[in-house]
C-alpha cells in the first residue's frame, strides 16, 4: 500500500477529518474508477450512477479495508463488480421484455455519443462489444489502461494464466473483426 | 496488435467531476431506505392486484377457492406467463430490478479463480 493510501485511510478513519478524507478519495479515484466503468457500460448516466454506488460502497466498507492491496485495486475491484453486475442485470432482464440492452449500446455507439464519430473508433467500439463482458473488462484493464497482469489478477481474483488467454483471445478477436471489411 | 487503435477518452457533461464529489457525499450521508420494506411494499402491490384480478375470474364458480391458490393454477397452467404476473404490478419494472437484485445476491460472486473467461 502507497504511503498516500495510507495517510488517506487515516484521514478517512478518524471523525475529526472523515468528511474531508472521503472527498479526497474521490478526487484522486473519480476519473479512473469513471473511465473504467465507462468502457464497460459506455452509457454516461449509467456509468455516472455505478461510479457513484462504487464511492459508497466503498465509503460503507472502508473499516474493513485491510490494506492488503492498494486503494486503487480495491476501487477497482468495487468498480468492475459493479459494471458486471449492471450488465448480467441487463441482460437477466431481457428475458422479459424486449429492451436488448446489447442493441441499445449498439445504436449508442452508431449515434457517437460515446466518442467522437471517427469510424474506427465506432468500429473498435462495435467489436469490444461483441465480446463476453468479462473478457472485454481483461482487454480494457490490460490494453487500455495499461495494467500489468498481476494487479489485474488481484483486481479480478483471477490467475494470471486465465487473464492472459482471456486477453490473448480478445486480442484476436478484435484484430479479426477490425481487419474485416 | 498495432492494428487495433486505442480508444479515445469518453466525454462527460461539463463540469462534471467538479460536481461529482458534492454528489456521492451528498447520497453517503443521506440514511439509507430499508429495502426490504421496498419489496414488501412491491410483493404487497402486486399481490393485492392480482387477488382481485383473480377474483374478477372467479366471479362464476361456486365453491370459493384460496385466490393465493387460483393465481397459482393460473401460472402452472401456463395461462400466466412471467410477463402477464408482472404486468398485473403498477411498477413492474420496478418490482423486476428487485426481484433480480436479489437473485443475484443469491448467486455465486463474480470472480472465482477456477472460471473460464474465453
Amino acid at each position: 500500500m502507497k504511503v498516500n493510501d495510507q495517510e488517506l485511510l487515516a484521514r478517512i478513519r478518524s471523525p475529526f477529518t472523515k468528511e474531508l478524507g472521503f472527498r479526497e478519495l474521490i478526487e484522486t479515484y473519480q476519473k479512473s474508477v469513471y473511465q473504467v466503468i465507462r468502457r464497460m457500460v459506455l452509457i454516461h448516466e449509467d456509468a455516472d450512477d455505478l461510479t457513484q454506488n462504487t464511492f459508497i460502497k466503498a465509503y460503507k466498507a472502508l473499516d474493513r479495508f485491510e490494506g492488503n492491496s492498494s486503494l486503487f485495486t480495491w476501487l477497482y475491484r468495487i468498480a468492475t463488480n459493479e459494471s458486471l453486475t449492471f450488465l448480467e442485470k441487463k441482460k437477466k432482464r431481457y428475458f422479459f421484455s424486449l429492451d436488448d440492452h446489447q442493441e441499445k449500446l449498439e445504436s449508442y455507439v452508431d449515434s457517437g455519443a460515446t466518442i467522437s464519430g471517427d469510424e474506427i473508433q465506432v468500429k473498435l467500439q462495435k467489436s469490444l462489444l461483441k465480446l463476453p463482458d468479462k473478457q472485454r473488462l481483461v482487454f480494457h484493464l490490460k490494453y487500455e489502461e495499461d495494467l500489468s497482469y498481476e494487479e489485474i489478477s488481484k483486481i479480478t481474483g483471477t490467475t494470471v494464466g486465465a487473464l492472459k488467454a482471456s486477453y490473448h483471445h480478445a486480442v484476436k478477436k478484435i484484430e479479426q473483426e477490425l481487419t474485416q471489411e | 496488435m498495432q492494428k487495433i487503435p486505442k480508444q479515445q477518452p469518453f466525454q462527460v457533461p461539463e463540469n462534471y467531476f467538479e460536481e461529482l464529489p458534492e454528489k456521492i457525499m451528498a447520497r453517503a450521508s443521506r440514511p439509507k431506505p430499508s429495502r426490504n420494506w421496498t419489496w414488501v411494499a412491491a410483493a404487497a402491490v402486486l399481490l393485492g392486484v392480482g387477488l382481485w384480478q383473480a377474483g374478477e375470474f372467479n366471479t362464476s364458480t361456486s365453491t370459493p377457492i384460496n385466490p393465493d391458490e387460483e393465481a397459482l393454477l393460473y401460472i402452472e397452467s401456463e395461462q400466466w406467463n412471467a410477463e402477464d404476473v408482472l404486468s398485473l404490478s403498477d411498477n413492474p419494472n420496478e418490482l423486476l430490478d428487485q426481484i433480480i437484485e436479489e437473485e443475484l445476491a443469491k448467486s455465486e460472486p463474480l470472480w472465482t479463480e477456477e472460471e473460464t473467461w474465453f
